[in-house]
């Protein structure tokens, strides 16, 4: 600011006080603790002595004074006059060991290392010294499974077959990235073909279990306009109207014939049962007439 | 009576037989959300020189996160991993179509790579150089017709420019090169005369000297 030297009258009698002993009432006190506790401090004599403080010229007053938007004199700089030019070296000594520092092994000499043999990253490998297969190798595969094959199978057999097939698609990337950046030669397009069975079969996958979906939103509309299904979600699903059970047909044995059947002799009833089953057997089996097929249960 | 030393080894191994025996548990929370069907490529790939063991680095979708790869690394392959960092790769611009053509330029889909701090080490395999690899990968065989193909479309990529194929340093020392050109020189000049060792027929000595004399 240009004005700072030549500050007006008005500001300059409040703020330029003569620095006379005089006019203040206690040397030895800072003047904020003079302003805070006026009467206890000025009990102190003011001839007191001040022989440990440091000598200066300026006075303390002054020194202690700061107005608003006074200058910082303290240097906040600790490395103030270090020079690697002059070679001053650090202003304060440092905190350094006298002890011998570690010579670093070449890295040719350290000894090596095994992967721990359980390691799960070896589920990227084919095989654990040879990174990359030969192409004949790669080329040995099957076809990919069917939707056909796979409307038999239940959820947990396709959840599981999906994820041989997401590892094995992550160990065949392994392979084509580290044989084409390891220059290993063929079999790149082996690689490729094998990859695609294994998406064929994800596809498949994929197409059984949206079937399975489209049955079951197929089934559940049929459910909601048959009367002998309950959907409430409370008590049997289930309730059908009318169905057939059948009766345990329990034979009861009077207490002579357990006897007999205890003595080893077959009852009259087993006897020609038996005698029954002579009878078919002379029956040529072509001669009788197709069976009629029954319908099963309803349970 | 046990002294202390055998006391701490004792207890030592007690702790180290109870950690082998207790199954292996995630590192973080599991969360909530399940995945069925992921259908990503997980690519386990060779670090790059003075890695250390205990990183892993995976090239991954670029749909991919952080939380992603170590949850994958767990369901997946039971491996616990304590963070993981990612970083996308930029592909350099191509052309499309035959490289003589000089189709319009593209820039190819980004590649994501993250790298996995390992809790176990995990040591690659050495690479196994091309010309010490088994009969069976027929190494010598792919590498000349990669150096044919390679130099083919080198020369394409000249031709596509516009400009003139250039001798290179190894054509230039085909044998012979230096001797055809000085029995050129010799036979322009007129101090050889050429033949080519054919008896003519009779009835060709005319025309024969006629051109001689032009």
């Amino acid at each position: 600011m240009a004005t700072s030297r030549a500050l007006r009258p008005s500001l300059a009698a409040g703020l330029l006080q003569p620095c006379s002993r005089l006019s203040l009432p206690s040397l030895s006190t800072p003047l904020f603790l003079q302003h805070q506790q006026p009467q206890q401090l000025q009990r102190i004599p003011s001839s007191s002595p001040s022989s440990s403080a440091p000598f200066s010229t300026s006075s303390p007053v002054s020194k202690r004074h700061v107005y608003p938007g006074a200058r910082k004199t303290r240097d906040n700089n600790k490395h103030r006059g270090e020079s690697s030019m002059r070679r001053t070296g650090p202003r304060w000594r440092l905190s350094v060991s006298d002890e011998p520092l570690p010579i670093p092994v070449p890295r040719a000499e350290v000894p090596k290392q095994e992967t721990d043999p359980d390691h799960g990253l070896w589920d990227f490998f084919y095989d654990r010294e040879m990174v990359v297969r030969t192409a004949a190798e790669t080329g040995q595969h099957g076809r990919a499974w069917t939707a056909e094959e796979l409307r038999a199978k239940s959820w947990d057999d396709l959840h599981s077959l999906w994820w041989v097939c997401c590892k094995e698609r992550n160990r065949l990337a392994t392979m084509a990235w580290e044989r084409e950046k390891g220059k290993y030669g063929f079999g790149a397009a082996e690689d490729g073909a094998r990859d695609d069975e294994i998406v064929k079969t994800m596809k498949s996958i994929r197409h059984v279990l949206t079937e399975r979906y489209y049955l079951w939103e197929d089934a559940l509309d049929l459910a909601k306009e048959d009367p002998e299904i309950n959907l409430s979600g409370e008590g049997q699903v289930y309730t059908p109207e009318e169905f057939l059970v059948e009766e345990d047909h329990v034979e009861e044995v009077s207490q002579e014939e357990f006897e007999k059947l205890k003595a080893g002799e077959l009852p009259e009833s087993l006897e020609q049962g038996e005698k029954k089953t002579d009878l078919a057997a002379a029956v040529d089996p072509s001669t009788l007439p197709a069976e009629t097929p029954r319908e099963a249960p309803r349970v | 009576m046990a002294t202390p030393l055998a006391k701490i080894t004792e207890a030592a191994a007690k702790t180290v037989t109870e950690a082998a025996a207790a199954p292996l548990m995630p590192n973080f929370r599991i969360g909530g959300k399940k995945v069925y069907l992921p259908n990503h490529v997980i690519t386990f790939v060779r670090p790059v020189r003075n890695t250390p063991p205990n990183l892993a680095t995976f090239v991954v979708p670029l749909t991919f996160n952080k939380f992603d790869l170590r949850d994958y690394l767990w369901n997946v392959y039971a491996v616990r991993c304590s963070s993981v960092r990612s970083f996308v790769n930029q592909q350099p611009i191509q052309r499309k179509g035959p490289a003589d053509k000089r189709g319009s330029p593209y820039r190819p889909e980004a590649q994501k790579m993250m790298m996995a701090e390992l809790e176990k080490p995990f040591f690659w395999p050495e690479r196994v150089k091309g010309k010490d690899l088994p009969e069976e990968y027929d190494w010598a065989r792919w590498k000349e017709q990669e150096n044919h193909q390679e130099a083919h479309m080198r020369a394409s990529l000249v031709r596509g420019a516009g400009e003139i194929e250039m001798l290179t340093e190894k054509e230039k020392e085909v044998p012979g090169r230096e001797r055809l050109r000085e029995e050129a020189r010799e036979l322009l000049e007129g101090k050889k005369e050429w033949s080519n060792e054919v008896k003519l027929d009779e009835r060709w000595s005319g025309i024969v000297g006629e051109s001689r004399r032009q």
